[in-house]
């Protein structure tokens, strides 16, 4: 699953520690998504989404092999 | 439904490890057959007689038994910054930890023959435990070292 979680964060100005505190997360578990090495749970998912003020889709893409 | 956790608070995870160098030396002792006092007390115990008074070396119970809740007061408890991605790496080392302890058990069942097997099922009793600790621990750090 491909995501854009660090555009957003660039785009919003803020750091991985601002976002793993405001949807219930380390900075570890951040950094991980960013760098497609965590798939999130569906609840996370929509956290981080709710929190950029965007659809799900619009952050979070499937790739062919998902 | 919501998912149940049964950890214990990240206290405990400290408590564990000063428990563990004390408890390890000692099993250690008894596992290398160090000549360490003998007290015997008398205890209930489990046999052919369901449940008979018998007798117990206080060293080796409390050894063993301590060195089991140190390591479960390690595994079980939270991590500081416990989140769901700290679930899904304690669930890959309980699963890896489950196929190594069953691999090296299978090597004991099929090379260690008589009383040495019976040394070999004791020390295998904490393994699980140790090899738990020492995979989710190293993933952990990784992780963390990454995250940097």
């Amino acid at each position: 699953m491909k995501n854009t979680v660090r555009v957003e964060r660039a785009i919003k100005d803020i750091t991985q520690q601002e976002l793993a505190a405001a949807v219930g997360v380390s900075r570890q578990t951040i950094n991980s998504i960013e760098a497609g090495g965590y798939i999130p749970s569906g609840v996370l998912v929509l956290k981080i989404a709710r929190y950029f003020g965007k659809p799900v889709e619009a952050i979070f893409e499937l790739e062919n092999n998902d | 439904m919501k998912a149940r956790n049964y950890l214990l608070p990240y206290t405990y995870k400290k408590v564990g490890m000063w428990m563990f160098l004390p408890f390890a030396a000692l099993c250690l002792c008894l596992f290398f057959n160090v000549n360490l006092p003998e007290i015997r007390v008398p205890w209930i115990a489990v046999g052919d007689d369901i449940f008979y008074k018998g007798e117990a070396d206080l060293i080796t119970t409390l050894g063993m038994l301590g060195l089991l809740v140190s390591l479960c007061s390690i595994a079980l408890s939270r991590e500081k910054d416990e989140d769901e991605m700290t679930g899904q790496i304690r669930m890959q080392s309980f699963v890896w930890s489950w196929w190594f302890t069953a691999i090296i058990l299978a090597l004991g069942i099929l090379f260690i023959m008589g009383l040495d097997f019976l040394t070999f099922t004791c020390a295998a009793i904490y393994l699980y435990f140790l090899v738990y600790i020492l995979k989710f621990n190293f993933t952990m750090k990784a992780i963390r070292r990454e995250g940097k």
